[in-house]
């Protein structure tokens, strides 16, 4: 398979803080991967610092052989990286048709943005119905919906998504996961993803890293980290479990 | 006759101006600096009249461009900063630019400048800018850069991982706000025939604020409705002249409380529609 990103020695963070040190990691076309861990681990701040929004004090960042660091947010969404924020990041006070159309405003191909909004639909038949009422007054599935749905209209090649299941309803989640699936499966999306539900999120993805205060501690594909002792202990809570039984 | 019409003029250079605040407001950027770009292209039209002897339109034209170039400059760090912090250097904006032209002898210093030739036809020419403002304000809405300029305003960050490059949106709408505030400053000082400093206080900056939150921020009728109504109601009612800014601020806590999103929101416009269709309707059946 062809790597289409890859993260080279990257440190970053806020300032003079660095949130994450010396962080290597790659992502193949058609893959989905995701990064597990606590919070405050660094995992959000990786994929801000992808997206251009923090700019890494060290190492590179290639996307499909061009190095993107340095970049700003608006040039890399052009490159084809598209980032759906933690909480949504949806536009409160713009309807839902305007928030859809806003996720294709690099693109000029009238035409075609008509097609993309109507398989928009077809995904999430929910917004259909909300057209024209205010983004902010969506329940927070819907919203995380519409976060999906105006990232794909922007035509990504590599999708990053944080922490696409945070405050949803155990039901929502799960349609949200099953959402990712299909999007790999049936779209052929690259996806890199942040959960703390580690134990769906594995479900989903191929293979996955853990952060640990910033730095890669384990990598593999996703059934490794699930037989991971220590992954099992910190993150899929299977001691609690057994302590139950 | 003459009284109408002077509080016409008056009113319309405060349509402008109220403009001048909405349009960096409409990115999130609130300004209480728009009276330094009035006073910038007030003493700059003035100044090309004067010395030069460069005619009206382009006297106002060059004003207005000059409070442009000095909007993208104060703009740069204006992005950096935002709510109470860009209110403070904006304020600190407009007192330094009263305070330099009280000190600028070429300009006539305190003393103020005199001798601006008077426009007769400031009243045409007033409302011949509102009606480009409202062509340019109803088309920016329908407009891609329109949709850029909302959803900064909505939420940057979200705009900016949509890929708006939320640095020349903010720095666009920061310098044609000075713009438009110049020549509305422009229009004021060959209407007056003199100026001085101490007309472009910080007061004024507040009154546009005024305008633009009792007429409306969702909409650019709002604005322009408030900026209208705030400035006809007290030259008619002599009475409140004296005590406009306490009725400003009493009007200001009773929006808040009542209609936070101004008197024109975008519900007004829509039941308009609906009304003028209604009507239109019936009078073809």
């Amino acid at each position: 398979m062809i790597k289409m990103l890859s993260v080279k020695g990257v440190s970053s963070g806020y300032g003079k803080l660095l949130a994450i040190h010396d962080v290597d990691i790659n992502v193949k076309k058609g893959e989905v991967v995701v990064l597990i861990g606590a919070n405050g681990a660094g995992k959000s701040t990786l994929l801000r610092t992808i997206s251009g929004v923090l700019r890494p004090s060290k190492g590179q960042i290639i996307f499909q052989g061009r190095k993107i660091n340095g970049y700003k947010p608006h040039s890399i969404v052009k490159m084809g990286v598209v980032q759906i924020q933690e909480g949504r990041g949806i536009l409160a006070r713009m309807t839902v048709k305007e928030n859809l159309e806003m996720g294709a405003y690099l693109r000029s191909d009238k035409g075609a943005i008509e097609k993309d909004l109507v398989q928009t639909f077809e995904k999430f038949p929910h917004l259909k119905d909300r057209l024209s009422q205010n983004a902010g007054t969506l329940s927070g599935g819907e919203q995380q919906m519409l976060a999906i749905g105006r990232s794909l209209m922007a035509r990504p090649q590599l999708l990053l998504m944080d922490e696409p299941s945070l405050g949803l309803a155990p039901v929502i989640v799960e349609f949200i996961l099953e959402t990712i699936h299909d999007l790999r499966e049936k779209d052929e999306y690259t996806i890199l993803l942040v959960e703390q539900n580690a134990n769906q999120a594995l479900d989903v993805a191929d293979r996955g890293y853990v952060l640990e205060t910033g730095r890669i501690v384990i990598e593999g594909k996703s059934q490794e980290l699930r037989d991971n002792e220590k992954v099992q202990r910190a993150y899929l809570g299977k001691t609690i479990r057994s302590r139950e039984n | 006759m003459d009284y109408l019409i002077s509080v016409a003029t008056i009113a319309g250079i405060y349509i402008i101006m109220a403009m001048s605040f909405y349009l960096p407001f409409m990115t999130g950027q609130i300004s209480l600096g728009q009276a330094g770009f009035m006073a910038i292209g007030a003493y700059g039209s003035a100044v090309c009249s004067v010395k030069f002897g460069i005619p009206y339109v382009p006297a106002i034209l060059i004003g207005g461009s000059v409070a442009g170039i000095v909007g993208f400059f104060v703009g740069i760090p204006a992005l950096r900063i935002k709510g109470i912090y860009l209110l403070l250097l904006t304020l600190g904006f407009g007192e330094i630019i009263r305070v330099v032209f009280i000190n600028v002898e070429y300009i006539g210093a305190a003393a103020g400048f005199p001798g601006i030739p008077y426009q007769d036809h400031s009243l045409l020419y007033s409302y011949i800018m509102v009606f480009i403002l409202i062509i340019f304000f109803s088309r920016l809405r329908k407009s891609r850069m329109g949709r850029a300029f909302h959803a900064v305003g909505s939420d940057e960050d979200a705009a900016e991982v949509i890929g708006v490059n939320i640095t020349s949106v903010k720095l666009i709408a920061f310098s044609t706000g000075g713009f438009i505030a110049g020549i509305g400053g422009g229009i004021f000082a060959h209407y007056q025939e003199y100026i001085e400093p101490l007309m472009f206080d910080v007061m004024h900056s507040v009154e546009f604020i005024v305008f633009t939150i009792f007429g409306g921020i969702q909409i650019f009728w709002g604005p322009m409705f408030g900026a209208f109504v705030l400035t006809m109601i007290p030259e008619f009612l002599r009475v409140i002249q004296e005590w406009r800014m306490e009725l400003f601020g009493a009007l200001l806590i009773i929006m808040m409380i009542l209609r936070p999103q101004g008197v024109i929101g975008l519900d007004t416009i829509q039941g308009l529609k609906k009304v003028s269709s209604r009507i239109l309707g019936r009078g073809l059946s």
